[in-house]
């Protein structure tokens, strides 16, 4: 997982190195020239920052003619259309922004991205989820929330060893922030060791922290800076924890033996991950809580306990046992989905918000 | 008190550009809880799928959620192509419901443009 000089993962790498976190908005406009202000604003931010230009829902589909209709019918798309803008637009709107202090990275979320890649590629860009020269997991993000940490790890390191084993030979494992900071420490030090075990030479890994979806240039500007801020000031927290080599028996944390556990089962159906992976979803060995994916079995539950961490109700046919705690608990209903997914939010509103489930 | 609710077999479905699925998991419980079964297409389902998923089911009502903004023309889109399915299952109910434009307050003509594609209902959120 080494890093090609002058790319985004360098980039991501040598800030790393260097002790500082790197911070990405959630960016993309149709309009260029507000695209590229967003990007100069993004730039000047005081904190390492790396750039986004997240493509619209039609051009992320392949849908390309509903996105012509749009902008020819005067309508705003919700994101950059790549694929549909000459590169010369691309070129121009990137032109002295993104350089090797700024690298800038295409979001599309797109399960047949080949066009979007290509149209990249011609715009001079070497960074997206999906290549072609780095790639970012999906799996530390999946579906954003109510996920078990030791899910989202295990998936995110699988993701990482398919693209490695499909000759990519640089790939960042994604985590994304969940209900509970301590949880999310233990997931990221799992995420750590297990890529590690999977020969890792060199890891990145990187957190993003966001609750909603980011609508200006000025919030973006403002989240970063506060983003950066945050972090310096918890490295100082995290750094005993980071640096000590602990051995595999000082270690109990709860989400690292279940990512173990979900990856070690994974990788005894194949030596093929790729092959695996359909087999252990096919199986009910992996199973995504609330994910609606006709491949994905739909049986595992998932509910915020008492102190404010991601626990299983139900696994379904998966390796790891329903939290004992929640014993008896009803699945979850239509009203207390929408209070776990708001938890979030309102704890960060309003600062004090208590656990759904008192 | 549910004794004498009728139940309804429901296809619930995200439009084909969008890509957010909580809004239809909320769906498919709230649904269920009011004593109704459920399929659930989940995201991403163009105008195609959604018919062909309409033939197969039959169900007795389809309702469309979207997030992402373009609930109105993909919602079009997929009312069209269910119109245009032969026998009773072309008639079926279709509702439409969430953000259905990217901006601005919920528009009256794009509430006629749905009604004259033969959309049962609609409800829609100011973005």
């Amino acid at each position: 997982m080494s890093a090609i000089p002058g790319s985004f993962g360098r980039f991501v790498a040598d800030a790393a190195a260097a002790g500082d976190l790197v911070v990405q908005p959630r960016m993309g406009f149709c309009d260029p020239h507000r695209m590229r202000t967003g990007l100069v604003r993004t730039k000047a931010v005081a904190a390492a920052t790396v750039g986004t230009l997240t493509v619209d829902s039609y051009t992320r589909v392949g849908d390309l003619t509903a996105a012509r209709d749009a902008l020819t019918g005067g309508t705003q798309l919700n994101g950059y259309p790549i694929t549909i803008y000459p590169s010369d637009r691309t070129r121009a709107l990137i032109d002295t922004v993104v350089d090797s202090a700024f690298p800038l990275q295409i979001r599309h979320g797109s399960s047949h991205p080949e066009p979007i890649i290509r149209a990249l590629v011609a715009a001079g860009l070497d960074a997206t989820e999906g290549g072609p020269a780095h790639i970012e997991s999906f799996g530390g993000c999946m579906l954003g929330q109510l996920c078990p940490p030791g899910l989202l790890v295990a998936l995110s390191l699988l993701e990482g060893l398919f693209f490695t084993q499909n000759g990519i030979r640089s790939v960042s494992l994604g985590y994304a922030q969940q209900t509970d900071a301590s949880q999310d420490e233990e997931a990221i030090r799992a995420l750590r060791r297990l890529a590690v075990r999977a020969g890792a030479l060199r890891l990145v890994v990187k957190t993003s922290a966001e609750a909603h979806r980011i609508p200006t240039v000025e919030e973006n500007v403002h989240a970063l800076e506060t983003a950066a801020r945050t972090a310096a000031a918890a490295r100082v927290e995290l750094e005993p924890h980071e640096t000590a080599t602990k051995g595999e028996h000082e270690d109990s944390s709860e989400v690292y033996a279940q990512a173990r556990t979900f990856v070690e089962t994974t990788m005894t159906l194949s030596s093929d991950t790729g092959r695996a992976l359909r087999m252990a979803f096919a199986r009910v060995l992996l199973d995504i809580p609330y994910c609606l994916h006709p491949d994905n079995a739909g049986r595992s539950r998932s509910f915020i306990d008492g102190a404010g961490r991601l626990r299983w109700s139900t696994t379904g046919a998966m390796p790891v046992p329903p939290d004992l705690t929640s014993a008896g608990r009803a699945s979850m209903t239509s009203d207390e989905l929408l209070t776990a997914l708001h938890y979030m939010a309102r704890r960060f509103d309003t600062a004090e918000a208590s656990p759904p489930n008192d | 008190m549910h004794l004498h609710r009728p139940v309804l077999r429901i296809l619930a479905t995200g439009t084909a550009s969008d890509s957010h699925t909580w809004n239809l998991v909320y769906l498919q419980l709230a649904l269920e809880e009011w004593g109704h079964r459920v399929t659930n297409l989940g995201p991403c389902v163009s105008a195609c799928l959604l018919a062909a998923a309409c033939r197969e089911t039959a169900p007795d009502l389809v309702v469309i959620s979207s997030v992402n903004g373009h609930g109105y023309r993909d919602g079009l889109m997929a009312v069209s192509k269910i119109r245009a399915l032969s026998g009773a299952v072309g008639a079926v109910p279709v509702v439409v419901g969430g953000k259905l434009g990217l901006s601005g307050s919920p528009a009256p003509q794009r509430a006629a443009r749905l009604r004259e594609a033969s959309c049962t209902s609609h409800a829609e959120e100011a973005a």
